[in-house]
């Protein structure tokens, strides 16, 4: 991959300039740069306390008793927000895994298939999971082939 | 004893003295109907009237469509008719079906009524299509919408009372671990319905994960599925947690910071429960395990 850089001082925006006869490993290489290059911090709450967390850092976001949880891989935060509204807002490489749950494809290590229910989901550095239903598997398996693996 | 016991008792006591006249060849009206025919029949009346003593109604016309397309024969040459034919059976069927479903409509069953009689001295749980305490103030019942505990009857329980004075069945079961199941199944029940991090799961798989910050008393039951209770947000924990767990033929996996102390008071009754000692044990967090695992396992597990 030939990698340019033109240092342009009248831009007002940085850009990336992606040249591909592929457009599916554009879209590919799109997505991991706003997944990972241009990502914001967002705003969550534990109590009172308000947090400014990365998305990079969430692993997923759950539905828990009407709340909004993110999770990281140690902490827990809750979000003000509803599930859809995030799902607007965040990086390509948050995909649905459930009607309550949206994964963050980057940070998943393993699934283990279940014929017959569920499939569990477990994520780098921590042993939290969660499982992602049989009408969302193929949906996330294939993100994580676009992003990671394709 | 349970009215649904005591008809299928008769019924099969009947059946049976039904079938040895019927070889013999004692004339009682059924002779020319084989043992096969009568015991099938049988049966299946059995089956109408416990329904119908159950309030089910509906469940009442395709028994007795089935027995009448077993004696047909026999009904149609009672009835004069040669050919024992007497209309095609799928207009007897239908009929059947259409019957169910309009009287379901019109009686719809009652539902799985969870009864709770709080004064009871065991707690004791039961699920009955009517109420039998239900005049008691302290009694609460709750519809099919929330957790069905385990069916729990008078009759196939041990009940502790009467066996203070039947020496014999005292023998058959364990009455404190019985008094302590239901214990826990009401206390659950309890917490549950106030909403107090009471987790409720049934032949699926979940994970629930804990706000240490907020919450320091969760109840989790699970009954032929898969619960994973994970604690988070542990930094600025300190004091003391408590899980009450109910397993039943399940999987309970414990997730706990390598931190805490854990004490596992689980009654464990032909089950798995797993602990390992904490790596680095802080006695100011403690989590206390309380409840009692049936046929499954509870395994702790600590994080990093």
């Amino acid at each position: 991959m030939d990698i340019k850089i033109d240092v342009c001082p009248s831009v007002a925006e940085e850009g990336i300039h992606i040249k591909t006869p592929d457009i599916q490993k554009a879209q590919a290489i799109k997505d991991i740069l706003l997944s990972t290059v241009f990502t914001k911090d967002m705003d969550f709450f534990i109590g009172d306390t308000q947090y400014f967390v990365g998305v990079n850092k969430i692993l997923f976001f759950e539905t828990d008793d009407g709340k909004i949880t993110a999770h990281t891989s140690k902490n827990m935060y809750y979000s003000r927000s509803t599930l859809q509204e995030l799902e607007k807002s965040l990086p390509p490489c948050f995909v649905r895994a459930s009607k309550s749950c949206i994964i963050n494809a980057m940070a998943v290590s393993s699934i283990t298939k279940n014929l017959t229910g569920p499939s569990k989901v477990c994520f780098k550095n921590t042993e939290k999971s969660v499982y992602v239903s049989k009408n969302y598997y193929k949906d996330l398996k294939d993100k994580i082939y676009a992003l990671r693996i394709k | 004893m349970k009215k649904s016991n005591i008809v299928w008792a008769i019924a099969l006591i009947v059946l049976a003295v039904a079938v040895i006249l019927n070889t013999v060849g004692v004339d009682f009206g059924l002779k020319n109907i084989s043992a096969w025919k009568l015991v099938a029949s049988g049966l299946l009346l059995a089956f109408a009237i416990e329904r119908c003593l159950e309030g089910e109604f509906s469940l009442l016309f395709i028994p007795l469509v089935i027995i009448f397309l077993i004696l047909e024969k026999e009904i149609a040459l009672a009835c004069g008719i040669p050919s024992g034919d007497i209309g095609p059976n799928w207009l007897f069927i239908l009929s059947a079906v259409l019957l169910t479903i309009g009287v379901s409509m019109l009686l719809p069953n009652k539902g799985i009524k969870i009864h709770i009689n709080a004064n009871g001295k065991n707690g004791r749980i039961k699920k009955d299509n009517v109420v039998r305490d239900g005049n008691t103030p302290e009694s609460q019942e709750t519809t099919a919408n929330e957790p069905a505990l385990d069916n729990e009857d008078d009759s196939d329980d041990c009940d502790c009372d009467s066996d203070q004075d039947n020496e014999d069945d005292s023998d058959d079961c364990d009455c404190d671990f019985d008094l302590n199941e239901k214990a826990f199944d009401k206390s659950f029940k309890e917490a549950f319905k106030k909403g107090e991090n009471a987790y409720y799961n049934r032949l699926s798989s979940t994970t629930k994960y804990v706000d240490c910050s907020k919450h320091r008393e969760i109840s989790c039951y699970n009954k032929l599925g898969s619960t994973e209770v994970y604690f988070t947000n542990t930094e600025n924990f300190k004091g003391m947690a408590k899980l009450m767990v109910v397993n039943k033929m399940g999987n309970v996996e414990i997730f706990v910071p390598n931190d805490w102390v854990v004490s596992l008071d689980v009654v464990n009754n032909l089950g798995n429960v797993d602990c390992e000692k904490s790596p680095k044990a802080n006695p100011k967090k403690r989590l206390v395990i309380t409840g009692y695992n049936k046929f499954g396992n509870i395994e702790v597990t600590y994080t990093k």
